[in-house]
């Protein structure tokens, strides 16, 4: 009587998994697309272009609560047999990073490469200060990073995301370049020594900022614009615009083909459709992109035409990310 | 004879497969890290290993972390233990409703229960501020110990109610012949409760300690935080795995003491329904506290619910959120079902093997509690991203086994509690009728395990519906769960969304268990009935 059930129970087994192997045939064509961009903004841009070309589109979206050890790390581990064609991501050290690793396969196109075309970087979201205004009279605004550490602001009514994830640990890199080490630092034991908040993302900055639980804090365009797009009661500001200042970091988006990619031929032609000029501007309206350069490219969210730029070396960049890191988690994981 | 050695042959193929199970979807994972980190650090040289251990600061770190959970897993026994036994005197259908509600809360993500305790204080500050009191302060440490212990009070109270109705209220009464009752219910009850209520403090503690958010959210670090810190600088699994080797050796501490106790619990079985004749009669501190630990977990109710409600604001928004994540709704539902079936067998026979087999075995078993998600995720791709797997890998499948990987540990953990309690006199009795294979299953086996093993599945649904770090990497391209959409909503502030999303949660919980109660019933109606006795 058990053997019948073993017997069974095999089959079963083997219909089961057989169910799931049908299943698992994909149709073609088809376009595997990681992206770290928000599902918000990405979402219609990839139905575009599925409802466009006809090519079927399988997308993966990160989220900001894993801490960029979402869709990086998965393209790491699936090296061996990546499942991605595309990798598009919201900034540019990640990017390089999997072209260091060789994850990436080189494909030229017209805009802004890297030395060996692994990687083109397009469009562009700014660091700014997001002010609460109804708190913060404008005579009072802070208008530099410096200002993180100006006794005329208490430190717990300030923000800031944790440096060590996401946009925020690109832009201390960046700090770290242009501040020297010391000074960079420095900036961050003395940030968090009064009290300034270090939290979870930039949309929690946001968050703080609209509730009026921070007079002001450092975040990303997008989540910025976006706030003062509802109506929320707050003023983005572009720190260190002054003369002879060090400028705001851009982070450009990068879109790349991943070496050994199920399906590259489509691969490419999503590549080349999201770098196409309409693209940007869709995305521009969208809200996610509001920089190209130095120019500011909408004016929903009150910003001056022209941003000063903070001058970065990308491959230096990711040199010292790690390092820079560690040495912050050291500092303020305590 | 011939009957006898094949029994044994397909006995024993059974137990292999299982074994084989147990080997690749729970400890799987873990073995495929070991080797990755083995191999790693046969390759690496010395700089390779700079800076993953910074002793005195990640050693009070982790002392701050073990704290904080101690705290959080002290709260949440002690309104088990006094919420229960109030549910305990109630009507066995209303307190069975109310495990049902408090399980159905356990699917709501850590940052969701931050975001209702936010609004939630956001709301009564307001109140306050309009009569002239002072506002109330909701941060650091405590306000992180509040959420953490209500995100978790559900899972200890769930576990305390089914410890308490396997007592066999006999034991009780007699006690109560001689003593007041609450020593009766402190010196008899409790001990017999005791297995599932440890098994409940082993889980609390594991969840927070390897949680980042809600400390997290209030500016309080922890080790787990140190973790993805390390994972996010160098994107080395080998690192971020050597970095959180202290929290598993904490982990194994933690479950060497809580299977050191549950195999010191007396094994008695219960056979009788509970006599309701006579409510017990409580002193008057018992029965504050009693209702103080009830007032609690009805806030934990009302609090998020209400929180969510008012930010869903209007049916339309609920409508518009099934209507555009009802994909992923059906699949987090089918998915999260799947597992917690598939996993019901896995988890019984290995926890039926626990009290055989040395301690490794349990260990093995046991252990992936305690490791990072995100590790549990990469271990997963390392397993099944190959070309004899690919087609499991590239499916929903894939999202089954992430759940299994995480979660059979705490299904097995709830049926070893049940396996202590359940009567051998009872399954000699029945070897000696020798029913057939089935009808030993059938009528007797899965009968005696039908309550735990319901709560398993329902805790392994709950658990599985919640998850986000490691199915975030395991997930096929083309698919999303409705934890991960709610996260997606949530960056852009669409809390409307979120809260909606959020509501349906608890929803989708309520309907699995009504489901699963409904078959279980249906179960019980085909098995044969005994004769009436006849007087």
């Amino acid at each position: 009587m058990i053997r019948v059930d073993i017997t069974r129970l095999l089959r079963v087994g083997i219909l089961f998994v057989a169910a799931w192997n049908l299943a698992a045939c994909k149709e073609n064509p088809t376009v595997v697309i990681y992206t770290s961009v928000d599902r918000h903004f990405a979402e219609p841009i990839l139905q575009a272009f599925e409802d466009e070309t006809g090519i079927k589109v399988e997308a993966l979206y990160d989220v900001e609560a894993a801490k960029t050890t979402g869709l990086v790390n998965k393209l790491i581990a699936e090296s061996d047999r990546p499942r991605a064609d595309v990798f598009w991501n919201g900034e540019f050290l990640q990017t390089q990073l999997l072209a260091q690793r060789g994850l990436l396969t080189a494909y030229a196109t017209n805009g802004q490469q890297d030395q060996q075309h692994l990687w083109t970087a397009f469009g562009g979201r700014a660091r700014v200060l997001i002010v609460n205004t109804t708190t913060l009279p404008q005579d009072q605004w802070p208008d530099s990073l410096a200002d993180f550490l100006e006794d005329r602001w208490p430190g717990d009514q300030m923000a800031i995301a944790h440096p060590l994830f996401g946009t925020s640990a690109t832009h201390a890199a960046a700090l770290y370049a242009a501040w020297g080490d010391a000074h960079a630092a420095n900036f961050y034991r003395s940030a968090q020594a009064r009290g300034v908040r270090i939290v979870d993302g930039n949309s929690v900055v946001r968050d703080l900022a609209v509730k009026g639980e921070i007079m002001f804090g450092l975040t990303d365009t997008d989540d910025a614009c976006s706030a003062l797009e509802n109506g929320e009661e707050v003023a983005v500001v572009f720190p260190d615009q002054s003369d002879g200042a060090i400028g705001t970091l851009v982070i450009p988006n990068t879109v790349a083909m991943i070496a050994g990619a199920p399906h590259p031929e489509n691969g490419k032609q999503f590549v080349d459709y999201l770098l196409g000029e309409n693209i940007a501007l869709e995305l521009a309206e969208a809200g996610w992109f509001h920089v190209n350069g130095t120019d500011v490219l909408t004016a929903s969210c009150n910003l001056p035409d022209q941003v000063t730029v903070m001058q970065v070396d990308t491959a230096a960049l990711y040199e010292a990310l790690a390092r820079i890191k560690l040495e912050l988690r050291d500092i303020l994981v305590r | 004879m011939l009957g006898n050695t094949h029994i044994s042959w397909s006995t024993n193929l059974a137990r292999l497969i299982f074994v084989v199970l147990i080997l690749i979807v729970a400890i799987g994972p873990l073995i495929s890290l070991v080797i990755d980190t083995a191999s790693w650090a046969w390759r690496s040289s010395a700089t390779d290993f700079d800076n993953i251990a910074s002793w005195s600061r990640q050693f009070y770190l982790l002392l701050k972390s073990a704290g904080f959970a101690i705290a959080v897993t002290i709260a949440d026994v002690l309104i088990a233990v006094f919420a229960a036994s109030r549910f305990w005197t109630w009507n066995t259908r209303v307190s069975w409703t109310v495990a049902a509600l408090l399980f159905s809360m356990i699917a709501i993500p850590p940052y969701i229960h931050i975001l209702a305790w936010r609004f939630a204080i956001d709301w009564l500050n307001a109140q306050l501020g309009t009569v002239g009191l002072p506002e109330l302060v909701f941060s650091g440490w405590g306000a992180a110990w509040w959420v953490q212990t209500m995100a978790l009070a559900p899972v200890s109270t769930g576990l305390a109610l089914l410890g308490l109705y396997s007592v066999d209220s006999r034991l009780f009464d007699v006690g109560r012949l001689v003593r007041p009752d609450i020593d009766a219910f402190r010196l008899i009850v409790l001990p017999l409760a005791a297995p599932p209520l440890l098994a409940a403090s082993g889980f609390v503690f594991l969840f927070t300690i390897v949680d980042y958010s809600v400390p997290s959210a209030f500016l309080l670090n922890t080790y787990a935080l140190e973790i993805f810190a390390e994972f996010s600088a160098n994107h080395s699994t080998a690192r971020a795995f050597l970095t959180s080797s202290p929290l598993l050796v904490l982990t194994l501490i933690v479950l060497a003491l809580t299977l050191k106790f549950l195999r010191q619990v007396p094994v008695r079985p219960h056979l009788r329904k509970r006599s309701r004749q006579c409510t017990p009669f409580w002193p008057r501190w018992f029965a504050r506290l009693q209702g103080l630990a009830v007032a609690i977990l009805v806030i934990q109710i009302v609090v998020p619910i209400f929180s969510l409600g008012v930010l869903t604001n209007n049916w339309t928004a609920i409508e518009d959120a099934i209507l555009s994540a009802s994909d992923e709704i059906m699949a987090t539902a089918r998915t999260a079902a799947l597992a917690s079936v598939i996993g019901i067998p896995i988890a019984f026979f290995a926890a039926s093997r626990m009290g055989r087999v040395r301690t490794y075995w349990w260990f093995l078993v046991l252990l992936p509690i305690g490791l990072p998600a995100p590790l549990v995720g990469i271990g997963i791709i390392s397993l099944w991203n190959n070309d004899w797997t690919y087609a499991v890998y590239d499916s929903e499948l894939i999202l089954v086994l992430t759940y299994l990987a995480r979660f059979l540990a705490v299904a097995t953990l709830v049926m070893y509690a049940q396996l202590r309690r359940t009567d051998s006199l009872l399954l000699d009795a029945a070897r000696i009728v020798r029913p057939s294979g089935t009808a030993y299953w059938t009528q007797i086996y899965i009968p005696l395990m039908m309550r735990s093993g319901l709560v398993a599945m329902i805790l392994t649904f709950v658990l599985a519906l919640g998850e986000l770090p490691a199915s975030l990497l395991t997930l096929p391209p083309g698919s999303s769960t409705i934890t991960i959409r709610v996260y997606n909503y949530m960056h852009y502030g669409a809390s409307e969304m979120v809260a909606s999303l959020c509501l349906l949660i608890p929803l989708l919980t309520i309907a699995y268990s009504t489901i699963l109660f409904l078959l279980a019933y249906g179960w019980r109606q085909l098995l044969p009935k005994l004769p009436r006795r006849v007087e």
